[in-house]
């Protein structure tokens, strides 16, 4: 069986903005744990479940995406590109975001296969670089998106953008806080 | 004292729940995406463009008049009306 490249360009493109909204919601969800911000709406354990569940939805889909551009003969990306970033003839830096993107989401996974390994400290450093990843998936989209080029969609990918900007710094502030509480307990 | 909001507040408290509601909107975004992205194979604002020859190009000043080139195959065979470059001798 074999794909014609307009079904492949569509695949690509809709696997792309699908794989970008389960890693929003894994985003959103593991940034809502410590400040407990889903709280109205499931409890933290059922918050806590959906975010590890959402890597099995937005992994195949960001794979399909990859797999897709690779085999879209008009979009000229190859197999080196996803080793060494921004190499791309034309729109290097829209391009080689997705590629940072990837790399740094491999990173993340591998440091959760092997949590048990990892200090604590190292686990979360390694887990924190979810957030570049997210940033530099998002501005590939806005940058190279065929779709997000829409303004309906370039709307929702931005509020959703807020959503997460708004409760990344409201778990800061709570990051912020427990010391300060901790403190004030002790004394 | 403890200023946690009880887990009695909470909509919803089942996990397969909240895990069908996520894999709802995901799917739901690819299934339409993909009808989307069937009837608007191209657009004329997206950021990158092809060129006419088939290699992509970041999108310049000048918008190029034909956005990502994908040929549509028809049976029609094109004419034209100009004269020919070359002659024949005539017998």
């Amino acid at each position: 069986m074999t794909l014609d490249p307009q079904t492949i360009w569509i695949l690509a493109r809709a696997t792309g903005v699908a794989s970008l909204v389960a890693l929003a919601i894994s985003m959103l969800t593991g940034i809502a744990l410590r400040p407990r911000l889903l709280q109205p709406i499931a409890t933290n354990s059922v918050v806590s479940d959906v975010h590890s569940y959402a890597t099995a939805l937005w992994l195949p889909f960001g794979l399909a995406h990859v797999v897709g551009i690779l085999l879209d003969p008009y979009a000229h990306v190859g197999l080196f590109d996803l080793i060494v970033p921004f190499q791309v003839s034309y729109g290097a830096l829209a391009i080689g975001l997705g590629t940072v993107s990837v790399q740094l989401v491999l990173v993340v996974i591998l440091a959760a296969w092997s949590r048990d390994r990892l200090t604590p400290s190292q686990w979360m450093g390694f887990h924190r670089l979810s957030y570049l990843a997210f940033g530099a998936a998002f501005l590939h989209s806005i940058l190279s998106g065929t779709d997000l080029a829409y303004p309906w969609l370039t709307g929702v990918a931005w509020v959703v953008a807020a959503i997460l900007a708004i409760a990344s710094w409201k778990r800061m502030l709570h990051a912020f806080r427990q010391p300060a509480v901790a403190r004030a307990q002790r004394s | 004292m403890n200023d946690r909001p009880s887990n009695k507040t909470s909509l919803i408290r089942s996990k397969t729940t909240l895990r069908a509601l996520v894999t709802g909107i995901t799917f739901t975004t690819f299934t339409g995406m993909s009808a989307f992205a069937a009837s608007h194979i191209q657009n004329s604002a997206a950021p990158l463009q092809p060129t006419a020859d088939g290699t992509n190009a970041a999108a310049t000043a000048t918008p190029a008049p034909t956005a990502r080139t994908r040929t549509t195959i028809t049976n029609q065979v094109p004419t034209t009306t100009a004269a020919p470059r070359t002659r024949t001798r005539r017998s």
